[in-house]
């Protein structure tokens, strides 16, 4: 790989040891999916911010880093957003999660804020808070953020790391290679999908093909058929990005890159509404749900309101919790929608979810209408959930007295 | 002898080897306070790499695996140094955050367990003390469609009873790998063949010894068959793709792949 002098400096150690071992990071990461040069990155998403995820393991190495970062004086170079937290800074109690996570939480908080990043705490920043333009080259780390970027925006990002991504906020570069480059942007399968999907639906679509591309071995799809709005997108991708590692996507007549994403000799497979209503069955358990739980991604504007309208003047059920998650952006511009949910019973959390919360703790049963939650709450060894995938109407209905 | 690599993660360390041969994942896989894997679907599921060089395929999973392997550093039950054939981003990650050796591209079907290693990663190699480089041919004679593979006897110092292409050792004196390639198929089989080419070297552990195999192509004419000696006991004439049909001498299939046969 090629190094301009600034960079041999920097991966020298001259500039303070957090930014030579960012560098030697980047580098290696480089090497070894064959970069030829580093490239500038305007932004940067940290992952590894819940406790729950991270662990001790997490905590140690981060507050580690920030020392270093602090002995050499150093703060990070770019604009550098984070992923939701373990819970919600000040509701933590009222989620019931307990004071020892509470404080293993502050303490990763409290390290990387002392880093220069933005407790932003969300996995949507480009909600008002960090948001790319189209081309622009970024490093980001959380799965669905990086599907979004990539796909809806036409940021240019690969998915990082926890690591990777902090190595680039300190360091300001990224190693050139995957999706920084032009030519693995571009379909490697077709999707004609035979019916036109509702926001439910696009999350369970999402749900069955990122397994399935994986399976195939596919990386970019695109898709035929469709009319998403940005909503469905942002469920669609999640999902695909859970369950199947799938960082871009096109859907034709829609996204950015849609024009020049296809060539005539690519494969094609059909997907039908019926296929899909089969592989619902295997997300949506027969349970009844203590929790209910929207925003995973986090909810956008429309979402929040969306709820709001359905919960207004109702009562919650007696023995049942309904949970918002959306980032404090979010939540700030929408005053009235977050009183109304509360007024109701529920919760508007900020800075967390209920995947990356220690839902475990408290609840079996969770209903969801997320195609990613879907697939992380049930694993047994991360929320033990037994799992109701089902629309938002519905899932408004479980919590709302009087309705069955 | 040494194996050179690719550098992952910077410096040196020396220790005893331990391999697995599948994917790690080390969260979930690993008891990052004894140091021991946990995982069951890996052949050292049980075993402790604490202290050791551990050789696997490469790494799977989560990517918290980075910080586990950063804990283990901290709590002294992390390997000393860190083989891979090739590496991914989790345990790269956790090897550069945490400072252990690390080098990629190492065939670790080289390695055995128990060999003490120094891993100096800065310089990208492996240093095997104890172990030797000898270089071998082997000549795979092709007819028609066919190719001929010969039974090893019982007579013969390594290998017994394994199919193999007709080899030998290089031996002081002899003018270039292709008047040694002539004389064994000369002495092991009395036929008139013509060499087509050669192939990229194939590196293959024997005990102490790591063979540098030289793979070579000949034609034989169609009337050609072969008087076999002592050194085996049958011959075959098979096309290309049975070769996992048979008990073969180590990576007589990469020796076909590299001779653009297979």
């Amino acid at each position: 790989m090629h190094l301009t002098a600034e960079q041999e400096r920097m991966l020298e150690g001259e500039e303070g040891e957090a930014v030579r071992k960012g560098m030697e990071l980047i580098v290696a990461l480089g090497d070894i999916y064959g970069a030829e040069r580093l490239i500038p990155v305007i932004s940067v998403q940290v992952s590894g911010v819940s406790y729950k995820t991270i662990g001790d393991a997490g905590l140690e190495f981060i507050e580690d880093y920030a020392r270093t970062m602090k002995k050499d004086a150093k703060k990070v170079r770019v604009k550098t957003t984070m992923n939701p937290a373990g819970m919600d800074l000040e509701k933590w109690t009222k989620m019931g999660v307990d004071r020892k996570f509470a404080e293993k939480q502050l303490r990763i908080f409290n390290a990387y804020t002392s880093m220069g990043i933005e407790p932003s705490l969300t996995c949507t920043p480009y909600y008002f808070v960090s948001e790319p333009k189209f081309g622009e080259h970024i490093a980001w780390a959380e799965s669905s953020a990086v599907s979004y970027a990539n796909s809806v925006i036409g940021a240019r990002t690969n998915r990082e790391g926890g690591p990777s991504a902090l190595a680039s906020a300190i360091t300001g570069l990224t190693a050139e290679y995957g999706l920084h480059l032009e030519e693995n942007r571009k379909a490697d399968i077709i999707i004609d999908v035979g019916f036109e999907p509702d926001s439910y639906m696009y999350a369970a679509l999402g749900n069955h093909l990122g397994a399935l591309l994986s399976k195939m071995g596919k990386k970019v799809p695109y898709f035929k058929g469709i009319n998403p709005g940005d909503d469905e997108m942002k469920a669609l991708g999640a999902a695909m990005a859970a369950t199947g590692s799938i960082a871009l996507y096109h859907v034709e007549n829609t996204t950015p890159e849609w024009k020049n994403a296809v060539n005539d000799k690519l494969e094609r497979i059909t997907i039908s509404e019926e296929e899909i209503r089969e592989h619902i069955k295997g997300m949506d358990r027969d349970c009844e749900p203590e929790l209910i739980a929207i925003g995973c991604p986090h909810a956008s504007e429309k979402e929040l309101r969306r709820v709001a309208e359905l919960v207004k003047g109702k009562k919650k059920k007696e023995g049942k919790e309904l949970w918002i998650s959306v980032s404090r952006a979010v939540a700030e511009r929408n005053p009235d929608a977050v009183r109304i949910i509360e007024d109701f019973g529920g919760l508007v959390l900020r800075d967390t979810c209920m995947v990356v919360s220690p839902i475990e703790k408290r609840f079996h049963s969770t209903a969801v209408n997320s195609g990613k939650a879907a697939y992380y709450l049930p694993k047994e060894s991360f929320c033990g959930q037994c799992v109701r995938f089902r629309p938002l109407e519905e899932l408004i209905n479980m919590a709302v007295e009087g309705e069955t | 002898m040494r194996l050179y690599g690719r550098k992952i993660s910077g410096g040196k360390a020396e220790g005893d080897v331990i391999i697995e041969p599948g994917a790690v994942s080390f969260l979930g896989g690993v008891d990052p306070e004894e140091g021991i894997i946990v995982d069951s679907s890996n052949q050292v599921s049980g075993q402790r790499i604490a202290g050791k060089v551990f050789a696997f395929s490469t790494g799977k999973g989560s990517t918290v695996g980075s910080y586990v392997i950063y804990r283990m550093k901290k709590a002294g039950t992390a390997p000393a140094a860190i083989i891979n054939e090739s590496a991914e981003t989790i345990v790269a990650s956790g090897a550069i955050i945490s400072g252990i050796p690390m080098i990629d591209h190492i065939d670790i079907s080289l390695l055995r367990n128990c060999d003490t290693v120094i891993v100096n990663a800065d310089e990208a190699y492996v240093e095997m003390p104890g172990v030797v480089m000898k270089e071998a041919i082997t000549t795979v004679i092709k007819k028609g469609e066919k190719v001929l593979i010969l039974k090893r006897s019982e007579k013969v110092g390594s290998c017994k009873g394994r199919w193999a292409g007709v080899s030998g050792h290089i031996e002081e004196g002899d003018e270039g790998l292709e008047s040694r390639v002539m004389k064994e198929v000369e002495e092991e089989t009395r036929m008139n063949v013509r060499i087509v080419r050669s192939g990229e070297p194939i590196l293959a552990r024997d005990r102490s010894i790591i063979w540098k195999i030289h793979p070579f192509l000949a034609e034989a004419g169609s009337n050609e068959e072969p008087e076999i000696d002592w050194e085996h006991t049958k011959y075959r004439w098979i096309s290309p793709e049975e070769v996992y049909d048979f008990n073969t001498v180590p990576k007589l299939d990469m020796v076909m792949k590299n001779l653009g046969i297979l």
